[in-house]
C-alpha cells in the first residue's frame, strides 16, 4: 500500500485545450463570445436580433451548440455569417475538445468574432471553459426571479447577462429587485441588459457589448496598447477573469 | 434511499457531464498509477467543490461506470465535498460561504474572491507496488 499524493484538476485537460484555443485567437485577434443559457431563453433570438447590425461591419463566425439536429443554424443561415453545428449527441454541454475540432471548419484569417451559442443548459456549460474573451448568459422573465440563487455557478461567471423577454414581464410575477439583488450577491461586477430580442427592444445594448469586445480585442491584437475603440468611460469591463487558470 | 436516483438522471443528459468528469478521472488515476510502477489501485479520494456544478451522487455513479476494465475497477471511491471560501480583498479575512451570498462575514464587503470550493480534483490514490 503506497498513498500517491494527486491534486490534480478534473478539468485539467479540457482547460490546457481551451488555453490553446485562446492563445490562438489572441493571436488572430478574434473576439470570443460564449453564450450560455437555459434552454428556450432566446440565445438563437439575441443572435437573430444583433446579426443584422454586427454583420454590416465586422466578420462573423457562429458555432450553434446542439445536443442534435441544426434548428437553430438553419435559422441563422439568412445572414452572412459563417456557422458550423456541433451536434453533442447525449453530451450536455460544450467542451474545448469539441470546439478545436469545429474551428477547422474556419478560415481564422478572415473572422473578427466568434459567437459560441452553447448547449442550452444553465448548469453544465458553466464548467467548461473553452477559450472565451467572455462569457454572455441570457436568462429570461418567464424562468423567474429566483434563477441566480438557484444556479449561482453561471451566474457568477456571467461577463454579461442579458434579461430577456421583457415584453412579457407583466404576465409574470417576475420580480426585478429580487433578481438584481440575487446577481449582485453572486457578482459585483457584471452588467445586466434588459432586453427583448423579439420586440428590438434594447437589443443595441447588446451589439454595443459586443462591439466593444471586438474593437478592445483588435486593439490588443495588432497595435498591442490603447490603441482604439476602448475608452474606459463606462464602468467595469475588465475582461477575461475566469477562474480555471 | 438514493437507489434508485441516478439511472433516472441518466435520461436527463446530465449524468453526462459527470460521466466525462468521471473518464477524467480514470486519465488522471491509470497515469499516476502506471508512473509509480502500480497496476493496482485500492482507493480514489476526489474533492468537488460546493461551489461547482457536479453533484456528488450522479459522480459516484459515473465512476462505476467508468472504473469498469481500468486499473482502480475494484478501486474505493471517496468523494468528499469542500466547502465555498471566500477572501475579502478589503480587509483581507476569509468567509465561508454557506447560502451563495458573496459577501465577507466580517466587514460585509461584497469585494470577495472564492478562493477553495471552486475546483474539483483527484486529491490522492493509494496504489499497490
Amino acid at each position: 500500500m503506497h498513498y500517491v499524493e494527486l491534486e490534480k484538476d478534473l478539468l485539467h485537460q479540457n482547460d490546457k485545450l481551451a488555453a490553446n484555443i485562446k492563445g490562438n485567437m489572441d493571436d488572430h485577434g478574434i473576439y470570443v463570445l460564449n453564450i450560455m443559457s437555459a434552454p428556450g431563453s432566446g440565445k438563437t433570438s439575441i443572435l437573430e436580433a444583433v446579426l443584422p447590425e454586427l454583420t454590416k461591419k465586422y466578420r462573423i463566425g457562429v458555432i450553434e451548440g446542439d445536443m442534435q439536429g441544426t434548428a437553430d443554424a438553419d435559422r441563422l443561415a439568412k445572414f452572412p455569417v459563417t456557422i458550423h453545428q456541433i451536434n453533442t449527441h447525449s453530451i450536455c454541454h460544450l467542451e474545448a475538445a469539441m470546439l478545436e475540432r469545429a474551428l477547422v471548419n474556419f478560415d481564422l484569417h478572415k473572422i473578427d468574432c466568434l459567437i459560441i451559442e452553447n448547449v442550452g443548459n444553465m448548469v453544465c456549460p458553466a464548467d467548461f471553459f473553452l477559450g472565451e474573451d467572455n462569457v454572455m448568459m441570457v436568462v429570461s422573465v418567464t424562468e423567474g426571479h429566483d434563477k441566480p440563487h438557484k444556479y449561482p455557478v453561471m451566474f457568477s461567471k456571467a461577463d454579461v447577462i442579458v434579461l430577456n423577454k421583457t415584453d412579457l414581464m407583466g404576465a409574470t410575477n417576475f420580480n426585478r429587485d429580487i433578481f438584481y439583488e440575487q446577481v449582485r450577491a453572486l457578482n459585483r461586477e457584471t452588467d445586466i441588459l434588459e432586453v427583448s430580442a423579439t420586440q428590438g427592444t434594447n437589443v443595441g445594448k447588446i451589439v454595443h457589448f459586443i462591439e466593444h469586445g471586438i474593437s478592445h480585442k483588435k486593439g490588443h491584437a495588432h497595435d498591442h496598447g490603447d490603441g482604439h475603440g476602448h475608452n474606459h468611460t463606462h464602468h467595469h469591463h475588465d475582461h477575461g477573469h475566469h477562474h480555471h487558470d | 434511499m438514493m437507489r434508485g436516483y441516478p439511472p433516472v438522471r441518466l435520461f436527463t443528459g446530465c449524468t453526462m457531464h459527470e460521466l466525462s468528469l468521471a473518464m477524467s478521472v480514470c486519465e488522471i488515476v491509470e497515469e499516476a498509477a502506471k508512473s509509480n510502477g502500480s497496476t493496482k489501485v485500492n482507493e480514489v479520494n476526489i474533492v468537488v467543490g460546493s461551489f461547482s456544478s457536479v453533484v456528488p451522487d450522479s459522480l459516484e455513479f459515473a465512476m462505476e461506470v467508468a472504473k469498469k476494465g481500468t486499473v482502480f475497477e475494484n478501486a474505493r471511491i471517496n468523494i468528499r465535498t469542500e466547502k465555498a471560501v471566500v477572501n475579502c480583498s478589503e480587509c483581507g479575512k476569509d468567509t465561508e460561504i454557506e447560502d451563495y451570498i458573496f459577501k465577507c462575514g466580517s466587514c460585509g464587503s461584497g469585494a470577495v474572491r472564492v478562493i477553495t470550493g471552486d475546483r474539483m480534483y483527484v486529491e490522492s490514490i493509494d496504489i499497490e507496488s
